[in-house]
């Protein structure tokens, strides 16, 4: 048994050394090239960093990026991706909430980072590359890797975070280990496999791509985000690089099922279909699995804090049914629900509805530099009176169907999942409330599109760019919509749903 | 034509500075999931069918390039008629 997330790495570099270990294009590195450029990297890094300091990784997903990566991974520290597009507000906020000592990056970027005020070393990542390993680097790597415990942090992950500000989801080695054990295990992927990664890496979705491949010596094919935009070069790459393994946003999968693309060509290789982010609406799941009648389709669920998924559901072959259960807990987790007066809802209980918990090795460290919010969301399990046992508490509500499976049904709060990328409202509120000229701001979800009601305002216009400069491009309000007063609720909360009510009987029956 | 598609990219993005030749792609104004988008209100608003092989890059280069295949797309259709 692994004890830390290296020898993942030098597994498959001892096992495989020859086997592809990622692609990007026409750029293709074996094991063994990983590890040594992850080596050479990392004993920079050691010179900078002590175990367990966070260093940023400022980069467009690529093979140098993957380096980086695991040459942080090596050096003992903890990693955080950051997605180079983002407003630089948002980075900004990461930076100072991270506080870290450097940042591995494309020279480029380097004077836009030092225009936002990060002080610490900016390293850069081609300059990185093919530096000499000392056999000083080389004994300190080891004593390192020594010295490392499965419960040091592995990655931080920024999500969306209702107080207005991203949260950093703090992840540690036996999390990923003992979950990423079990899912290569489950979905049966191997050395001769080929994920082809959809996710961006600052999306806890790329974690199963990264470590599944690292862990069987399988190949990370890492797919170029503009090929979503294209149907038909995206099925022309899978074909071509033999791509077995989709682990994928459901809104990705849509991209190919709703513009029949199966009809120009059915990529051959593919046999494991595994989605999560949101509900697989269930037509476009039909359209797949009649293109691949022989795959393994499964649907997962889970939020960045218990690590990638605590649940699964491998759709059966004579599935009928009009919503796909999210399933039963993966090996080694504890995933159950409570019901409003905080207990238990039995599995025999069905359509009973409560919030899934999750406690277990995979249960994320809390956020970073942030104690109040872990406090509040990670908990001593309620049930357990006699021993300390951590859980996290989701905020997604679930029953238990006839056959004990468990089935979404909602959030419990403002939280929604919107093209597969989790948005609190709240942020955008808060965002929204702090443009000149705004009285106040409450955002909705019609299912489709979030709209941004306001009352006040000197003009869209200037709130429009707030919330461009300060939010990413997947939370920016696909409407703005002033509005004279706030209609409110008995209890004197604002009334999402009187808004969007009001709105669609404004816009009238013409478009859906 | 062009207004026509410059009136769908601002229910998108803010559009202010957005010209017939501007590289759309290169500026994050389309995506995967905007050019989706894009592609289901042109075809409803012009009552056509854009088919997968018009969904290719050169097509959605700049407001110019996907004017110029969206009314070949729509001459083909008046030849065929």
């Amino acid at each position: 048994m692994e004890k830390n997330a290296i020898e993942f790495l030098e597994n498959a570099a001892a096992k495989f050394p020859n086997n592809v270990a990622c692609a990007h294009g026409k750029a293709a590195y074996t094991y063994s090239e990983l590890q040594s450029k992850a080596k050479g990297i990392a004993s920079q890094l050691i010179k900078i960093c002590s175990p367990s300091d966070p260093v940023l990784l400022f980069m467009e997903k690529s093979c140098e990026a993957l380096f980086g990566l695991w040459g942080v991974v090596c050096a003992g520290c903890c990693y955080a991706v950051v997605d180079t597009a983002l407003p630089a507000h948002r980075i900004r906020t990461i930076i100072s909430t991270l506080d870290a000592k450097c940042i591995i990056t494309k020279a480029n970027h380097a004077p836009m980072l030092r225009s936002l005020g990060f002080a610490g070393q900016i390293l850069d990542a081609d300059s990185m590359l093919g530096g000499a390993v000392s056999s000083d680097d080389e004994h300190r790597l080891e004593e390192i890797k020594e010295s490392i415990c499965d419960v040091d942090p592995l990655y931080v992950m920024f999500t969306s975070g209702s107080a207005g500000t991203p949260k950093g989801v703090v992840v540690s080695h036996r999390a990923v280990i003992d979950f990423i054990s079990h899912f290569t295990q489950l979905f049966d992927i191997q050395a001769d496999d080929v994920v082809g990664n959809q996710a961006p890496w600052d999306f806890d979705v790329s974690v199963k791509d990264i470590y599944s491949a690292a862990r069987t010596g399988a190949a990370l094919e890492i797919i170029p985000k503009k090929k979503f935009s294209f149907p038909k070069e995206l099925i022309d790459l899978l074909e071509e690089k033999k791509v077995t393994t989709l682990i994928w946003a459901v809104s990705a999968l849509c991209i190919m099922s709703s513009r029949n693309a199966f009809e120009y060509k059915k990529p051959a290789a593919i046999n494991k279909v595994i989605f999560s982010g949101e509900v697989m609406p269930i037509k476009q799941f039909r359209i797949w699995r009649e293109a691949y009648p022989d795959a393994v389709f499964a649907n997962v669920y889970g939020p960045t804090e218990i690590t990638c998924n605590c649940l699964y559901y491998i759709v059966e072959k004579n599935f009928t049914g009009e919503a796909l259960p999210i399933g039963k807990p993966f090996p080694n987790r504890r995933v159950f629900l409570l019901d409003e007066e905080g207990s238990l809802v039995e599995k025999t209980d069905a359509d009973k509805i409560g919030e899934i918990c999750v406690s277990g090795s995979s249960v994320g460290l809390g956020y970073y530099n942030n104690k109040a919010a872990t406090d509040a969301n990670f908990k001593q399990n309620p049930l357990n009176k006699r021993f300390a046992e951590r859980i996290y508490c989701t905020g997604d509500l679930a029953y238990y169907n006839q056959d004990g499976m468990m089935c979404f049904y909602s959030r419990k709060d403002f939280q929604i999942k919107h093209m597969g990328h989790r948005i609190e409202l709240e942020e955008i509120e808060r965002n929204a409330d702090a443009a000149s000229g705004i009285v106040r701001a409450c955002c909705a979800y019609d299912g489709k599109n979030i709209i941004c009601f306001y009352e006040g305002g000197t003009g869209k216009k200037e709130l429009a760019r707030e919330l461009r400069q300060k939010l990413p491009q997947y939370m920016i309000p696909a409407m703005l919509e002033q509005v004279e007063t706030m209609p409110v609720t008995k209890n004197g909360k604002i009334d999402r749903k009187k808004l969007l009510d009001n709105l669609s009987k404004k816009r009238g029956p013409s478009r859906a | 034509m062009s207004k026509l598609v410059l009136e769908i990219l601002s229910e998108i993005q803010d559009c202010d500075d957005v010209k017939n030749d501007t590289l759309l792609l290169e500026r994050g104004i389309l995506d995967s999931l905007s050019i989706i988008y894009l592609i289901n209100e042109l075809e409803e608003r012009l009552n056509m069918t854009i088919p997968l092989e018009d969904v290719v890059e050169d097509n959605f280069k700049s407001i110019e390039s996907i004017v110029e295949f969206v009314l070949t797309r729509i001459n083909d259709g008046l030849a065929e008629s």
